[in-house]
């Protein structure tokens, strides 16, 4: 049994053209940092495909690595959501596709810092009859419900699933 | 990487499918290479009607960026924003138009280290349809000198949260209504990649410049399997014929019925199993060669041969299963295999096979042996045949097998049948026996012959005497081996 990792950063994502999370990259110190800034009182979106390769069974981890770009304090929910299509099988129109219910999960800031680098893990547990070798789409947002201030800036998603 | 535009006779233009002067959206990357000064305008991009005197532009001027729109060939409504790109600082510059109303002409820029846009706005007013537009060339007496990227042209006026979007990704993020796009990534590259096949008109001799900005892109996927997890294999590791020069190993827990290696493949490493596994399959396959070691270092439940029949280990082949025991039904080392090192079970085990089975060679010690653990073994040490050049032993506080005693006077019987004869001689003498056991005398002698040509060895008529006299205690010791079996049978029948 192995794990399959799917990394997937700002650059990859494609964005809606109402509420996209904002790309941002401050020049920072020593490097740019690339991130999609997720607002606080404004539902932001993103999306990013990937192919669901050997995909055997389970569910699916979405990690999402984060920091805040002013708090230090207070909770971040995210919400992922799974649609999948199966190539040659699916009947579904891909324009038309619905994302299956959204998983979310919450994260606390761990204080001390403000934009030190954080991760928590949405266990997508609708997996819209996810298949391996299905064409996958991901919606990443951030849920109202949380009560850190400021933008949550994703700097990094990591989707991961068991090969077996 | 960009393409220069460096101030004399470079242009870039369209003058067909241009946007409609109600809308559209013009978005560049650029850097400026040299500064005309305060008083001279310096536009990034225009666009003039067939007359040349009515159209629109955005450049710099006065220090600041600004947005202006013609009438009559003269400048009749601007806009200003504050401040503007650097000289040598890269910006993502726009000009965009929603209508003809206030404020429905916005233009602006972005440097890398700012978060939005700084913007000018203004009045288009009704002008006449713009025919042509320039990304760079001659506007008055003026040729700017600047390097220029990532050229987007759309039909319609992105909203806010586009522009930002588009400004950061290199490819295009909204491509409804999309007019051009130019990557401009060198000077031979200045194609249309919109798909419209829109490509510009190209004046002067451009050159390939740096982009000194970085757009963002799609990364390299990269799939993960993570170490320290379990397989199952139905197949050999290394497959029949195969030839493996470093070592073959599974390392991790699987369950596997396939051997390691396969028949006649050849391992130059070592070939271990070093894992709990449950394997019916053999270590080494038969007739294969592992250079290095063959071990079984972990519990496991085996049914299959250590070294299967025929294979050659020039190194060690252990079961050495430290502080486990295994169930192995198989021999150590297969019929007529070779072990030049040793072959060990030194842990506690129940097997019904021979350590060595029958005509196999050790050359090292053969060993059932760390007391104080106890084996229950009913298969003999060194099966009938075989040949140990080094110790063959039963540990301490252990009951010998029956037929112990025997081994070592069919042992002795050898060594007088091969007497007088050199030691090289003697093995190949060893190998050839139990192969010629049922031939005429004449196709043994000729065998022989053969054999010690391969070895490089001389050939003597002793030495097929001493075959003969091998080949005639192995007889002896068959017929010796079938009646003790008949009496064997004879006895359970009557019990």
């Amino acid at each position: 049994m192995a794990t399959v990792y799917i990394p997937l950063n700002p650059g990859d994502a494609a964005l809606p053209t109402t509420n996209p999370a904002a790309p941002v990259q401050p020049q920072g110190t020593n490097f740019p940092v690339p991130g999609l800034a997720y607002d606080a009182t404004t539902q932001e979106t993103a999306y990013f495909y990937f192919p669901a390769l050997s995909y055997g069974s389970g569910n699916v981890s979405v990690e999402v690595q984060w920091y805040a770009d002013t708090a230090t304090s207070g909770t971040v929910t995210f919400g992922a959501s799974l649609a999948c299509i199966t190539p040659n099988t699916d009947t579904q129109d891909i324009e038309t596709k619905a994302f299956a219910t959204e998983n979310t999960a919450t994260d606390t800031h761990l204080g001390t810092t403000a934009q030190r680098l954080m991760s928590f893990t949405i266990t997508v547990t609708n997996l819209d009859s996810i298949t391996a070798g299905d064409w996958v789409a991901l919606r990443l947002r951030r849920d109202m419900s949380d009560t850190m201030t400021g933008d949550a800036i994703v700097s990094r998603v990591i989707v991961s699933y068991s090969d077996t | 990487m960009a393409v220069r535009f460096d101030a004399v006779g470079d242009e870039l233009n369209r003058t067909a499918n241009i946007s409609s002067n109600t809308a559209f959206t013009y978005m560049m990357w650029t850097v400026l290479d040299n500064d005309a000064g305060t008083s001279t305008y310096q536009p990034y991009l225009f666009g003039l009607s067939a007359d040349l005197t009515q159209g629109y532009s955005c450049g710099l001027l006065s220090n600041v960026f600004r947005i202006e729109v013609y009438e009559g060939g003269v400048a009749v409504r601007s806009g200003v924003a504050s401040g503007r790109p650097a000289l040598g600082t890269p910006a993502c510059i726009f000009l965009r138009c929603s209508g003809t109303g206030t404020n429905l002409l916005t233009g602006g820029y972005r440097t890398p280290s700012q978060t939005t846009f700084t913007t000018a706005a203004a009045t288009l007013g009704t002008l006449s349809p713009v025919t042509q537009v320039f990304y760079a060339g001659l506007f008055g007496a003026f040729w700017q000198d600047a390097r220029k990227w990532n050229i987007k042209v759309w039909d319609r006026a992105l909203s806010d949260a586009e522009l930002l979007v588009e400004s950061y990704f290199e490819r295009v993020m909204y491509p409804s209504s999309l007019n051009l796009y130019l990557p401009l990534t060198s000077a031979n590259d200045t194609a249309d990649r919109s798909g419209n096949g829109r490509n510009p008109t190209v004046v002067g001799t451009l050159a390939t410049g740096d982009t000194i900005a970085n757009l963002w892109r799609p990364s390299q996927k990269i799939f993960l399997p993570q170490a320290g997890v379990s397989h199952a294999a139905t197949g050999a590791l290394v497959g029949p014929g195969a030839v493996v020069a470093g070592s073959a190993a599974r390392t991790r827990q699987h369950a596997a019925t396939g051997a390691l290696t396969g028949q006649g493949s050849a391992v130059s490493g070592s070939a271990d199993r070093t894992r709990q596994h449950a394997s019916s399959g053999d270590l080494v396959g038969p007739g294969a060669a592992v250079s290095g070691s063959a071990d079984r270092t972990r519990q496991h439940g085996s049914s299959g041969d250590l070294v299967g029949p025929g294979a050659v280990i020039v190194g060690s082949a252990d079961h050495i299963t430290p502080g486990g025991t295994h169930d192995a039904t198989g021999a150590l080392v297969g019929p007529g295999s070779s072990v030049s090192g040793s072959a060990a079970r030194s842990r506690a085990f129940t097997s019904s096979g021979a350590l060595v089975g029958p005509g196999a060679v050790v050359t090292g010690s053969a060993n059932r042996a760390v007391a104080p653990v106890s084996h229950d073994a009913t298969g003999v040490l060194v099966g009938p045949g075989s040949v140990v050049s080094g110790v063959a032993q039963v540990g301490e506080d252990q009951t010998l097998v029956g037929g112990f005693l025997w081994m070592l006077r069919r042992r002795k019987a050898w060594e007088d049948a091969l007497r007088n004869v050199p030691k090289p001689v003697a093995e190949v003498i060893k190998t050839e026996a139990p192969k010629v056991i049922e031939k005429p005398k004449a196709q043994a002698r000729n065998e022989l012959r053969k054999a010690l040509e391969l070895e490089n060895l001389p050939y003597r008529a002793a030495y097929t005497q001493a075959l003969e006299r091998l080949v005639q205690q192995m007889r002896q010791e068959q017929e010796d081996d079938e009646e003790e079996e008949s009496i064997a049978e004879a006895l359970a029948l009557l019990l």
